[in-house]
């Protein structure tokens, strides 16, 4: 009995979406920069078009930079999670770490005073956190989903138990947090360059490391990977410490906008901000594909929407209605695109 | 030579970042103009009001946010742009800068944690934006409180303790067959006051030694959530003939009072007062025979009203903004809750 031959694994995408075929004209430009990130980018502007016709404050430096300022929680979570998704995964604790190492800020700093201790001892639990959701996910052979399901809510506990369910110490008087809160860089905000360092770290892996292929490789045929060498459970397990440190970073960056450790505030509900932010952005559930870039871009339609409906004055339970629409009519958009035949369960 | 173009690069963008759009964050923003902000001048003309609140899908902040459109529209020319910030802090943040950023003339916010209340401060008296807290008060880094509407939790607490010690006392419980269920999102320090509130006032009315034993139950504030702890509860303690129930709110007192109804616990043996009495009024205008024998009522309209009225004054006649207006509560029940304003939607 021979070993079975190694088969080729998938390798990642040429665009920030899906594989491209050669051709000419207009088309081939548009999908080597992302039909997706085309799409998205028309949206963003039509959007600020027809807010900013209603309400010109809409254009005002400040409110960008608030729109900034408001997206990059969501933007780290989302931008990590798409790792997860590309991966075939899905990571939903990801607003417990935040808030557990959030509160975790903030009682060290308190204790301490020591801004660098205060952030370093967080970022080291969320890679446990994650490295304990992987180490469930491939020894415990529970799927991401409800293995993350329990974390989400295990992580929240710890938080909730180890404050006592209050915001805990105060950053506000720290001249290290406070860059983070308000400070900014190029007249960019701090925290919109934590952001756009995060993002472009994380690009650069899935794009031009092996690390980065393997994880497409993972997502687009796991057997096909391991097949052709990929140690998939390192793989796995990688990406999941990147989401613990992710939403660890996540976690101190709201307590630095919040001047407090807070165990649940601020972090509870966003991990389904973030799969809706990486979904919008084109990552397909079932593995394999997604680009930073192109969350990225859906994280920022979504802030947008957000800050022009407050702006118009909607009333806020609309908001709701229209996250949901969105994401609705950009992932349908998708998969009619996708040409996939229209019976039984979408793949 | 590799090296030092690097080196020229990293300080070429080291002195470009210190001359141009670079901050520490600890400079104060330049205070918006007065014919923006409605600062010490005061202003005249169109104004704009960002009204921001937690869990404003709830019908006491729904109803608040109605007051103050109705303060806006008898001042005229008045906008209230409303935002939800549910329970979450960091939107709190982003909703004050984008209400700066936009130049509205005040701010008046219900945050969902009092720690934030420093950084939302700093963020608004930086913009020269007068800004006011409803329902929860909130100070600054220095300690020093920022304009208050709205109500002591503490006192609505005492308030929900002395009705229920005085139904009690009437009813002639046995307090070891009897037992005390609070119920509050545990996490929540302005839920937490209440609770505690109303066992202080409870136990210095009928004194300790009549006190019957208290169950906490964390709950999310909500009513099914309530319903769930309430009937584990009801289980483990098969011995209680008797119920005490209070709560954050309504939600709570509600959920409960329906899962030990639900548990075959006879209406006459609970006494739940709610807090806010939005839901315990549903029973009492349907006639039922319930456990809700009587709730607090806070009207949010009054709330909004009242705070949107005098931002308008200090944006408009630069009239200072009152530290502290508390608004009245009501004891309500199914014999008063339509002529102390309780509307039973």
């Amino acid at each position: 009995m021979s070993d079975p031959t190694p088969t080729k694994a998938p390798e990642a995408p040429a665009s920030d979406s899906a594989p491209v075929k050669a051709s000419s004209g207009i088309m081939p430009f548009l999908r080597k920069i992302g039909v997706e990130n085309v799409a998205l980018v028309f949206a963003i502007i039509a959007l600020a078009g027809v807010i900013g016709s209603q309400n010109a404050s809409f254009f005002k430096p400040a409110n960008i930079a608030a729109i900034g300022n408001y997206v990059v929680i969501m933007g780290l979570l989302a931008v990590v999670q798409t790792v997860v998704i590309i991966m075939g995964g899905i990571d939903i604790s990801v607003g417990s770490i935040a808030g557990l190492s959030s509160v975790l800020a903030g009682m060290i700093f308190a204790s301490s005073s020591n801004w660098a201790f205060s952030m370093i001892v967080p970022l080291a639990v969320g890679a446990v956190c994650g490295l304990f959701n992987g180490c469930v996910v491939i020894f415990g052979r529970i799927t991401p989903l409800i293995a993350t399901l329990a974390t989400l809510s295990s992580y929240k506990g710890i938080a909730q138990l180890v404050s006592n369910g209050r915001a805990q110490g105060y950053t506000g008087a720290d001249p290290v947090y406070i860059f983070f809160a308000r400070g900014s860089v190029l007249f960019i905000p701090a925290l919109v360059w934590v952001l756009i360092i995060v993002a472009a770290l994380i690009h650069v892996m899935l794009r031009y490391t092996r690390v980065g292929r393997d994880i497409y490789a993972v997502g687009g045929n796991d057997m096909a990977a391991r097949l052709s060498g990929i140690n998939v459970n390192q793989r796995i397990l990688t990406v999941f410490v990147l989401a613990g440190v992710v939403a660890a970073i996540a976690g101190i960056l709201i307590t630095a906008r919040t001047g407090s450790g807070q165990p649940v505030s601020g972090s509870e509900g966003m991990e389904m901000l973030a799969v809706t932010g990486a979904a919008l952005g084109g990552a397909a559930l079932r593995g394999g594909k997604g680009s930073i870039i192109s969350t990225i871009f859906a994280v920022i339609l979504l802030g947008v929407l957000m800050n022009g409906m407050t702006l118009l004055g909607i009333n806020p339970f609309w908001q709701n209605i229209a996250q949901g629409a969105l994401l609705i009519s950009a992932v349908v958009i998708q998969q009619l695109s996708s040409g996939e035949r229209r019976v039984g369960l979408p793949k | 030579m590799r090296i030092s173009k690097i080196a020229a690069a990293g300080l070429a963008a080291a002195l470009l970042a210190t001359t141009f759009g670079c901050s520490s964050g600890q400079e104060s923003a330049p205070p918006a103009t007065s014919a923006d902000a409605g600062g010490d001048g005061g202003a005249s003309g169109a104004i704009e009001i960002a009204f921001l609140q937690k869990q404003g899908d709830q019908q006491y902040f729904v109803d608040e946010i109605a007051g103050a459109k109705k303060a806006a529209d008898e001042a005229g020319d008045v906008t209230i742009t409303s935002a939800d910030l549910g329970d979450d802090a960091n939107k709190a943040i982003s909703e004050v800068e984008a209400a700066i950023a936009r130049g509205v003339q005040g701010i008046i916010i219900v945050v969902p944690d009092q720690a934030v209340g420093p950084n939302v401060i700093k963020l608004a008296t930086d913009a020269g934006i007068p800004i006011m807290a409803a329902d929860d008060g909130i100070v600054d880094d220095a300690g020093n409180a920022a304009p208050f509407t709205g109500f002591n939790g503490t006192d609505m607490g005492n308030k929900v303790g002395e009705k229920a010690a005085e139904l009690y006392q009437a009813a002639g419980w046995d307090p070891a067959d009897t037992a005390i269920l609070a119920s509050w999102k545990q996490d929540l320090s302005v839920c937490t006051d209440r609770v505690e509130g109303a066992l202080d006032k409870f136990t210095s009315i009928v004194g300790a030694d009549k006190t019957p034993r208290e169950i906490q139950v964390g709950t999310d504030n909500t009513p099914t959530n309530a319903q769930d702890k309430a009937t584990a509860t009801l289980t483990a303690n098969s011995d209680v003939k008797h119920w005490i129930v209070w709560g954050c709110n309504d939600e709570n007192t509600t959920g409960v009072t329906t899962a030990l109804q639900n548990g075959g616990v006879a209406p006459a043996d609970i006494i739940s007062v709610g807090l806010g009495a939005y839901l315990a009024c549903k029973d009492w205008a349907a006639g039922q025979d319930t456990g809700n024998k009587a709730a607090l009522y806070i009207s949010g309209i009054d709330v909004g009203y009242a705070a949107v009225k005098a931002m308008v004054a200090k944006i408009r006649d630069n009239t200072p903004l009152p530290p502290e207006t508390i608004a009245a509560t009501y004891m309500a029940d199914a014999s008063n809750y339509e002529s102390v304003g309780v509307v039973c939607t």
